[in-house]
């Protein structure tokens, strides 16, 4: 058959995780708590105000609609609605569900308007949109772990169409990401395929473009690990071939790491200072948008006795200073010292006294397991009453994990060094 | 490492000074810096050469802080040395001594590692810190590693650490903690955020069965509504024919009647108006006409009464009101006239009168010659009075001018008197005095006061030579009373005497060397010349005194007389001033003729003479002033003779003459005047009756016959009432005729108007088909009555077109014929209960859709979706509290591990060295230290008496705790020396609370330690100087006087 000489648009979005918080923001006085409620589905509205702004006639939605144990229909019901209002602009709607959505309890009551349709799960399917030239294959998880390799059992390009596969997959494994419809590049190109819009994996990626490989992240970031643009693509087909690729950014709530380096300051002041521009400059960068930003000091600084012997007062400090750059628009996700002391450890630890000592013990410390956990006891007491979302999930301490150990002595020892040579506090 | 020299080359107060401190070879560096020199100061400074100058730094007041500058020379153990410079800055700070930048850590393997604050820590000790420490020992109760640890690393409150860190802990969490605990409460939180997300999540199953619950809701609903619809229609029908039928039922009886009226002839609505208006038109007509009628002819009658005289009438009316004033006028003068012949006679007489006073030669005619003009009048009146000013005038002239005369003859005579003897000026000289020449009087004072001065000199100088002579004549006195106690031998006697003798012993010598024996002297008398020129010798050396005074008179005498001599002189050289004075003053005189006295009188004289000369000034003046005078009275006379020639009087008459003359005459020529007016107003009086009486007559023969006979005032008073008569019957006639014309032309419109009415009854006679007006008003009510019947009807029949819904009158009429109103009553009561029940039901299924939507989720929103978010928050708070608990209890056992793994390593060497330091430190008061164990069986420090008996730290004083720390710490500070790079130990007026005795025992310890690490001790007090001599003797210690460097 003959391609419409005309310019078709599709978008092609994935993870929404509708509903799923925002995570790691620690509330404090004056954070801007309603600037960052309903930030996924803000960002999806955006979504489907771009399909109807740009006049697209498909959007793909390549699974993780929904966090998997979220239990909220309304979410659900959210997802229907505003899915309504592309039906009368003639936008039409391909999805397949995600390793989230196979364990979500709501996309097993959910009723689909006719303008959607979802891939089957038992096996691949084809949805031929004739009057676009484009058809759609694809095929939805059916349990949240699903490690077949989905792809090389999609059906053989349809002739004189725009194929597309939709699929959920992390490829060959992507970091922080489980291993799920795993697949090869290779194989994908084999299928003869135009356009593979996949999804599962956070951060945008082209994988390839010949054919097009492309991941376009989540809709919003939802943690420090998920940061700079989020959003969708755009897809410009112009008689049966891709005319353009584009990135559009639609997250509500930017998510950004302001590392400050901390040789560049004479005094902790300073480095409220240098953290002010930081998130200065992170603000800007967000264009309008309201930003999480996670402050990062590093490098050896003389401002490291301060700050390790009051970090609550300095960590308040920035905060303050975040409040100063951009009011509602901020919220300071967390602030971490990585900061070293100017001192000459190797030859603190050679001296035979007091505080040679400490430093050659911490030194040994990092270097010897079976001690650190067996300091590990000291935490049993509380390790029974941590909830599991604290001590689960990418940023769950372990308190029977001697890394957590680990983690900890350089602050340790810079608490203990500064705490030891202080000379302030005489009475 | 040693410091050995410290440069301050640019800090604080300091500009070049240099310390050359001590080498290995031990002693102590005493660094002495009274308040102010820069004690402080310099301990900065070191810090500031070992770590760098802070940013802040509060020394950079002399130099700027870019200038900042600190040299030193360091050594390290094993003898490697290092000189630099410090300055201020970020980076770069360390120079060498070329000025070229080191690395920043050059200075590294001489600290070994250690930082500013360690630096000041282990190596720094104040009296402040050493208080501090003393009381953290007993605050850690002696436990033997808290206080091996706290001397080790130089930290006083290893103790507090401990607490701030467990506390810190125990903040976050305790096992057995309240809620209070921050990481519980956060848990609880957490829990409770947990259990919102639950309760807000709403399951598919929950969702789904609210949706078919709404669905069957809605179909009841609308089940409902359909029902109650025809009910209601059911309802509506029987109701609008139970609406109907009494409508029809009027209809019929309408039609019924208007069927028995008949044929009827319609007239118009307002058929009985019209008839009884056009009635009431013809009579109303009728009436007026017969009213006018009878107007017409009273008019008619009246002017058949009226005659007008129309010869009197042509009379012009500026005649007749010409006739009426001359009339009023007449009748005035017949009264006024005898009046003014009275007042004449009277006013002639007065004239006759007058003038024979004036002048009894005058007569009327004569008199008229005297009528001078009123300017003429006036101008004589004012000369008049000139002619009294200038008399008066000229005598107050002349009396000031006989005044002045006198005046000068008084200062003549006075000039004269006065004159003083030798002077030979006379009277005649005074009588031209501007011809003399005299001096003015300031002349004369000039002189007096030079007079005076020379007087007042001379009289000093009289005063000076009094004192003088005085003097002399008790210095005289003196000289006497002295040469009376004998003479008074003098060097002028005693030279004398001793020529005497020599010429003496001369001659006898000669004689004796010749052999001859000479005669004069006698060896008697050369013996008494010798005993004179000895005894004149010998008094005067005796008298001195006398001798002494007697000169000294002498002298003063001589000088005195010398004094005199010189006063004398001045004295004459003044008088010989005066006398020329004087000359020169007379020679001034001598034109005048006069030989002046005194200053005083000369000057009383002068002032008098020129008196005199102004008075003549005054008196010449007066004499122009009266000459003056004279001339304008001689003017005068010559004008007075000319007037007076008018007036008919001499040239010398006097001006009162005059001026009575001329009041005389003004009376009389008023008098003669106003006779002459009243004779003639008499005169014009008469003229005017003349007048009149032959108007009158003339008027009589033309116009007005009646008149003629009359006299003249009666003849014109019936004239002009006549006149007046007929001008007012004229007037009433011509109004008369108007009024017959308008009356006229009423009439004819009434007879018209009658006529109209009259046809319209005929017409209304026509249209009712009747022939009388009672005929017209029967068919008129017929008429009426089936109108209001047709009338009905049709509104009848609109209401039954309304109520039909579109159906015909017929069609009702025909649907309506079955109908049982009773029966549909029942029916209708029947649906109303039906109708209600069902609209129950239907509010019911109306609430139950509400109720359910109400209690749907609104997906709009998630509220599961924002307590999620809160939940996030939770953790992440809860996370963070946790990292830092992980923290500080690491912290805190592993300081509680290396305590305990420091004293096992370091307690036996430790402890017996500051065993054997702490009897030195308190002078033998305790002989050592040993260990016991505390109530927690721990391991404590004790200290034993010289009994043997021991103490815990509690027991002792805060001085000897001090020193109890301090046995520790140094014997530390030699244990590590042995195997580290020692460092210098900074103290910084450590002993301030050691007495003398304590204080000299705490410097030789230090002198001991010295030879292990560098001691360098700061003080303020000069005491403690001389202490450390005593202690260490010269060569065990160097004195660095800081503001002496």
């Amino acid at each position: 058959m003959n391609f419409r000489r005309v310019v078709v648009k599709i978008i092609h979005a994935a993870d929404l995780h509708l509903d799923s918080p925002l995570v790691g923001l620690e509330r404090y006085p004056g954070a801007p708590v309603d600037t960052i409620r309903g930030a996924t589905r803000r960002a999806f509205r955006n979504l489907v105000a771009l399909c109807l702004e740009t006049d697209a006639k498909l959007l793909l939605i390549a699974g993780d609609v929904y966090d998997g144990d979220w239990r909220d229909y309304s979410t659900g019901m959210f997802f229907v609605s505003e899915l309504g209002r592309l039906r009368d602009a003639g936008c039409r709607v391909v999805v397949v569900r995600g390793n989230h959505d196979a364990a979500s309890q709501i996309t097993r009551h959910l009723e689909l308007p006719g303008h959607v349709r979802e891939l089957p799960m038992a096996r691949p399917g084809s949805v031929r949109f004739e009057d676009l030239g484009v058809v759609v294959h694809g095929q939805s998880f059916k349990d949240r772990s699903t490690v077949e390799d989905l792809a090389s059992h999609y059906p053989d390009p349809l002739s004189g169409f725009f194929n597309v596969g939709l699929l959920h997959t992390s490829l060959t494994g992507r970091e922080g990401h489980h291993d799920y419809a795993p697949c090869t590049v290779d194989v994908l190109r084999s299928r003869g395929y135009d356009y593979w819009a996949l999804g599962h994996v956070h951060r945008r990626e082209v994988v390839s473009t010949e054919p097009w490989v492309v991941f376009p992240g989540n809709l919003q970031g939802r943690h420090v690990r998920e940061t700079g643009e989020k959003g969708a693509t755009v897809l410009e087909l112009s008689s049966g071939r891709v005319e353009s690729v584009t990135h559009v950014p639609l997250d509500v709530v930017r998510w950004e790491v302001c590392e400050v380096d901390g040789a560049a300051a004479a005094n902790a002041d300073d480095l409220v200072d240098l953290a002010r521009s930081a998130l200065d400059g992170a603000v800007t960068r967000a264009g309008g948008r309201a930003v999480a930003a996670r402050v990062v000091v590093k490098g050896e600084s003389r401002a490291h006795a301060a700050l390790v012997a009051h970090p609550d007062q300095w960590i308040a400090q920035i905060r303050l200073a975040g409040r100063d750059v951009a009011g509602d628009d901020l919220w300071v996700e967390s602030v971490r010292f990585a900061t070293a002391p100017v001192v000459d450890r190797a030859r603190l630890a050679a001296r035979d006294d007091a505080v040679g000592q400490i430093v050659r013990a911490l030194s040994e410390l990092r270097a010897d397991e079976p001690a650190r956990a067996s300091l590990l006891s000291i935490f049993e007491d509380l390790r029974g009453k941590l909830p599991h979302e604290v001590r689960e999930g990418a940023f769950g301490i372990r308190l029977d994990d001697p890394s957590l150990v680990a983690d900890a002595l350089s602050d340790v020892e810079a608490m203990l060094l500064s705490d030891l040579s202080s000379v302030g506090d005489v009475e | 490492m040693r410091l050995r020299e410290l440069r301050l080359l640019a800090y604080g107060p300091f500009a070049g000074e240099t310390l050359t401190l001590g080498g290995s070879t031990g002693g102590v560096d005493v660094v002495f810096g009274p308040n102010e020199a820069g004690k402080s100061t310099t301990l900065r400074a070191i810090f500031g050469f070992l770590f760098g100058i802070p940013e802040n730094t509060q020394d950079a007041h002399r130099h700027a802080r870019a200038d900042l500058r600190v040299g030193a020379l360091v050594e390290s153990a094993r003898g490697e040395r290092l000189s630099a410079v410090r300055r201020k800055g970020r980076k770069a700070t360390l120079l060498a001594e070329d000025g070229k930048a080191l690395p920043e850590d050059a200075l590294g393997p001489f600290l070994g590692g250690v930082s500013a604050e360690l630096f000041n820590a282990m190596f720094g000790l104040d009296h402040v810190t050493l208080r501090a420490s003393g009381r953290a020992l007993l605050e850690g109760k002696g436990s033997v590693g808290e206080s091996l640890f706290s001397a080790g690393i130089g930290a006083r409150g290893i103790h507090a650490v401990r607490e701030r860190l467990r506390a810190e802990a125990d903040s976050l969490f305790t096992p057995r903690g309240r809620d209070q605990k921050a990481i519980v409460k956060a848990i609880a939180e957490l829990r409770d955020a947990k259990r919102r997300v639950d309760e807000a999540s709403v399951t598919a199953r929950a969702a789904l069965a609210q949706e078919q619950a709404l669905r069957e809701a809605v179909r009841e609903r609308d089940l409902l509504r359909e029902r109650r619809v025809q009910l209601s229609a059911e309802r509506a029908a029987i109701e609008r024919l139970l609406e109907i039928s009494p409508h029809l039922a009027e209809r019929e009886h309408v039609v019924e009647r208007l069927e028995r009226l008949g044929d009827v002839v319609f007239l118009g609505k307002d058929a009985a108006e019209q008839r009884k208006a056009a009635v009431r038109a013809r009579d109303d007509a009728r009436q007026k006409r017969r009213r006018i009628e009878e107007e017409v002819a009273r008019v008619e009658a009246r002017l058949a009464e009226i005659v007008v005289p129309e010869g009197l009438l042509e009379l012009e009316a500026s005649v007749v009101r010409d006739v009426e004033a001359r009339l009023g006028r007449h009748a005035g003068a017949e009264i006024d006239l005898p009046k003014r012949k009275s007042e004449l006679a009277v006013l002639e007489e007065a004239v006759t009168s007058t003038l024979a006073a004036i002048d009894p030669s005058l007569t009327r005619a004569s008199v008229e010659r005297l009528r001078v003009g009123a300017t003429r009048a006036s101008r004589i009146r004012r000369a008049a009075d000139d002619r009294r000013a200038l008399g008066a005038e000229k005598t107050r002239l002349r009396r000031e001018a006989d005044a002045r005369d006198a005046e000068r003859a008084a200062i003549v005579s006075r000039l004269l008197a006065t004159l003083p003897p030798g002077s030979t000026l006379t009277a005649a000289d005074l009588a031209a005095p501007k011809r003399l020449v005299v001096p003015a009087p300031e002349a004369s004072a000039l002189h007096g006061e030079a007079m005076a001065a020379l007087s007042a000199e001379r009289t000093a100088l009289a005063r000076d030579a009094e004192r003088a002579s005085a003097r002399l004549r008790d210095v005289r006195r003196d000289r006497e009373a002295l040469a009376l106690h004998g003479d008074v031998p003098t060097e002028e006697s005693l030279r004398a005497a001793r020529a005497d003798r020599d010429a003496r012993w001369s001659t006898l010598r000669s004689g004796l060397e010749a052999g001859t024996r000479v005669a004069e002297p006698t060896p008697a008398e050369f013996e008494r010349a010798i005993a004179v020129a000895d005894e004149t010798a010998d008094r005067l050396r005796r008298e001195a005194d006398r001798v002494a005074a007697l000169a000294s008179l002498t002298a003063e005498c001589r000088s005195l007389e010398g004094e005199l001599a010189e006063l004398a002189a001045r004295r004459a050289e003044v008088e010989a001033r005066e006398r020329q004075t004087i000359a020169a003053f007379r020679d001034r005189w001598a034109e005048a003729r006069v030989v002046p006295g005194s200053a005083v009188e000369a000057k009383a004289w002068s002032e008098r003479f020129l008196s005199l000369l102004e008075t003549d000034v005054r008196r010449g003046e007066l004499a122009r002033q009266l000459d003056r005078i004279e001339e304008e009275l001689a003017r005068w006379q010559e004008d007075w003779a000319e007037s007076m020639s008018l007036l008919g009087l001499p040239a010398r008459a006097t001006a009162e003459e005059a001026v009575t003359l001329l009041d005389a005459t003004r009376e009389l020529f008023g008098q003669v005047d106003r006779a002459d007016g009243i004779r003639r107003r008499i005169e014009g009086m008469r003229r005017d009756s003349l007048a009149f009486e032959e108007e009158m007559r003339r008027l009589a023969e033309a116009r007005f016959p009646e008149a003629r006979g009359l006299p003249v005032a009666e003849g014109a008073a019936l004239l002009l009432r006549n006149w007046e008569a007929a001008r007012r019957d004229r007037d009433e006639q011509a109004r008369l005729v108007k009024e017959r014309e308008g009356l006229r032309t009423s009439l004819r419109a009434l007879v018209a108007a009658e006529r109209d009415a009259e046809e319209r009854v005929a017409a209304l006679l026509a249209a009712g088909k009747v022939s009388d007006l009672d005929a017209l008003e029967a068919a008129e009510r017929r008429s009426e009555e089936a109108r209001v019947l047709s009338g009905d009807r049709e509104r009848v029949e609109q209401r039954l077109t309304e109520l039909g819904d579109g159906a015909s009158v017929e069609e009702l009429a025909r649907r309506a014929r079955d109908f049982d109103p009773n029966r549909a009553r029942a029916r209708l009561a029947e649906l109303e209960g039906e109708i209600e029940r069902l609209s129950e039901e239907l509010e019911h299924a109306v609430s139950r859709i509400a109720t359910i939507e109400g209690g749907a989720q609104r997906f709009e929103q998630s509220r599961a979706a924002d307590a999620a978010e809160d939940l996030a928050e939770c953790v992440a708070k809860l996370r963070g509290q946790t990292e830092r608990y992980v923290r500080v209890k690491l912290a805190s056992a592993v300081l509680d591990r290396e305590i305990e793994r420091y004293r096992q390593a370091n307690q036996g060497p430790i402890v017996d060295r500051a065993s054997a330091l702490f009897p030195r430190l308190t002078v033998g008061r305790y002989v050592g230290l040993r260990v016991g164990y505390g109530e927690s069986d721990d391991a404590v420090l004790r200290a034993i008496r010289p009994d043997g008996a021991d103490v815990g730290v509690e027991a002792l004083s805060d001085g000897t705790r001090d020193q109890l720390y301090l046995a520790l710490r140094l014997a530390s500070l030699e244990h590590h020396a042995r195997s580290n790079e020692p460092m210098p130990l900074v103290l910084d007026d450590v002993l301030i609370h050691f007495d003398d005795e304590r204080s000299r025992a705490a410097i030789e310890v230090l002198g001991d330690v010295s030879r292990t690490t560098q001691v360098l001790f700061f003080t303020h007090h000069a005491r403690l100087v001389e202490l450390a001599r005593e202690a260490l003797g010269e060569a065990g210690v160097r004195v660095h006087r800081l503001g002496a460097v």
